[in-house]
């Protein structure tokens, strides 16, 4: 029974999420619609409820995050510590404290510890809406060096938004293209 | 049971009045190196591996003037042992130091803040270099490996080790590696005041310090027990009730070195910006006000602590605060350092209010300082949509 369970907590830890294909083409994830012109993974992690992952080569290499339909007092990212809690996203934050809300919202989840340098705020024209747009360059806690683009659209007093992440060299590049595409075809 | 207990504490009591008492010595010559084959070689063995990872690890802060100011000061208390300590300046905004038994030191950038002067800043590293002269990690080393069984304290060790440098930190603690036990701690403050009365320090900052640390967990009843920090280290009080008794005997030292006194403080100033936007981000707001009235007192410049009390009222977002950044924001855009981001956040603050006119001349005020900020996108994007 002990090593099942210990080997349950491996599992956990190692983070065996099991995945299913999500072809290119139109899908609509968490409320947001969009079009992608490559083949991704659908993985069966979460960063919280109302979330969706996807990748290309594995979650730790590049990640498609997608969380849609934030209310007014919830967190992106689920809270795991109260020494260090998720800020709330409040309906009348503007760009810059929504860029803000992802920064330490990402901090926090690796213990308040990582130094992001948040960059190139930018609104990004939609169909049918504004979105707001930035950049992000870190070392994650093993000391590799991460970039990532997000946006950011509001509608109807709810956030919703995207977050590719990948690491520095070669998986960041690679997809930027794609991730550029499925971003300018957003649609709320 | 009674009995037992009035003798223990007669036993405690008379061991700190021997302490009090006690002139402290190294346990360990200049240039110590354990035989790799004893158990202590082993220890030494796992942290040089991580040590070597250290090197590279880009949450580092290396070859700037303040750490080169640190690296001098640790040399200066560690005088014939200056050889045998190294110290790396660890990007993490919690207040914290640590030594390792090879002479491996780490500080926290938050103890940057934390820290009033060089007095302050040599009681830490004084408390650390104690730590490491009376050979402290290796018994706890050996007491942990005795409670715990062999084979399951290495294994944890080992994966301890294995773990990245902020997990590291954490995780060597929670499996006793590197956790000191009270008598020890108490041991490095009293070789602490010591060391640095001895080095024409302050022994008395050692209390100043506690006494802001106590302030500034003071400030928010919402946590602190878990911390690890705090587990770990003796009672506040105490510590400070006793750390009173140890500088008793060194008296006052003369201020001779006040230039030393300018140089730490201004080097914290010049990185201010860096640290102090790291501490915000924690959201610890009731201990970063603490924090800045310190500031404050100590005479950091009035732009910063003008505009970081701003930061701390936007982003704290309750009732009020909103128009108290905004008087604030408006002084600090009276400074030249703190000018471009403080008209940046009022033209924000002013969409908020409806204040449109008003938030186009804060804008335009940022990108005139600042034309090719990285954000000029957003900021034309509000000038031309503000109309």
């Amino acid at each position: 029974m002990k090593k099942i369970s210990i080997l349950a907590l491996a599992c956990m830890l190692a983070a065996c999420a099991h995945y299913s294909l999500a072809p290119e083409g139109a899908h609509t994830v968490q409320g947001m619609s969009f079009v992608s012109t490559t083949d991704w993974n659908k993985s069966s992690l979460r960063s919280g409820a109302k979330s969706e992952v996807w990748t290309k080569d594995g979650e730790r290499l590049n990640q498609l995050t997608f969380i849609g339909g934030i209310k007014d007092g919830q967190t992106i990212f689920t809270s795991r510590s109260k020494e260090l809690p998720m800020p709330e996203f409040r309906a009348n934050m503007l760009p810059n404290e929504l860029m803000e809300l992802v920064v330490t919202s990402l901090k926090n989840s690796s213990g308040g510890e990582l130094v992001i340098d948040a960059t190139n705020l930018r609104p990004q024209r939609l169909q049918g809406s504004i979105g707001f747009r930035f950049d992000m360059s870190y070392y994650d806690s093993n000391g590799l060096a991460r970039r990532a683009d997000c946006i950011m659209v509001k509608k109807d007093d709810r956030l919703n938004l995207i977050i590719f992440s990948a690491a520095g060299m070669h998986y960041y590049p690679k997809e930027a293209a794609e991730v550029d595409s499925i971003f300018s075809s957003l649609q709320l | 049971m009674r009995l037992l207990l009035s003798l223990l504490l007669l036993f405690a009591s008379l061991a700190s009045v021997a302490e009090g008492a006690q002139r402290f010595e190294p346990t360990l010559p200049p240039g110590y190196a354990p035989d790799k084959s004893t158990d202590e070689g082993g220890l030494w063995y796992q942290v040089e591996r991580f040590e070597e990872q250290l090197q590279t690890s880009p949450h580092i802060i290396r070859n700037t003037a303040l750490t080169e100011y640190l690296e001098e000061l640790v040399c200066q208390l560690a005088g014939d042992y200056c050889g045998s300590i190294r110290v790396y300046l660890v990007k993490n905004p919690h207040f914290n130091a640590s030594m390792y038994p090879n002479g491996m030191m780490h500080v926290h950038t938050g103890l940057l803040l934390r820290v009033a002067n060089a007095d302050e800043l040599g009681a830490v590293l004084g408390h650390e270099l104690a730590h490491y002269l009376r050979s402290h990690s290796i018994d706890q080393w050996r007491n942990a490996k005795k409670s715990l069984g062999i084979a399951a304290f290495i294994d944890i060790g080992l994966a301890a080790l294995h773990e990245d440098l902020h997990g590291l930190a954490r995780d060597v603690a929670t499996v006793g590696l590197m956790r000191y036990n009270r008598e020890q701690e108490s041991e490095a403050d009293a070789y602490g005041v010591q060391i640095i009365a001895t080095h024409g320090y302050d022994p008395a900052a050692s209390v100043s310090l506690w006494k802001y640390i106590e302030a500034e967990r003071g400030a928010d009843k919402s946590k602190d027990t878990s911390s690890i920090f705090f587990a770990t280290h003796p009672k506040v009080e105490n510590r400070i009730a006793r750390l009173k008794q140890h500088i008793k005997r060194y008296g006052k030292n003369p201020k001779t070195d006040e230039t030393d006194l300018d140089e730490f403080q201004n080097l914290v100033v010049a990185e201010y910006e860096g640290l102090m936007d790291e501490q915000i981000a924690l959201q610890e707001y009731e201990q970063t006000a603490e924090m800045i009235d310190r500031h404050a007192a100590i005479g950091y410049p009035d732009s910063l602590i003008k505009f970081y009390r701003a930061e701390l009222h936007r982003q704290r977002k309750k009732f009020g605060d909103e128009r108290a950044a905004i008087d604030l924001y408006r002084k600090a855009a009276t400074f030249e350092r703190t000018a471009a981001r403080s008209h940046r956040e009022l033209g924000y603050l002013y969409i908020k209010h409806g204040l449109n006119d008003a938030a186009k001349d804060a804008f335009e005020s940022y990108l005139e300082i600042t034309p090719n900020a990285d954000d000029r996108e957003m900021i034309n994007f509000y000038l031309e949509t503000l109309r």
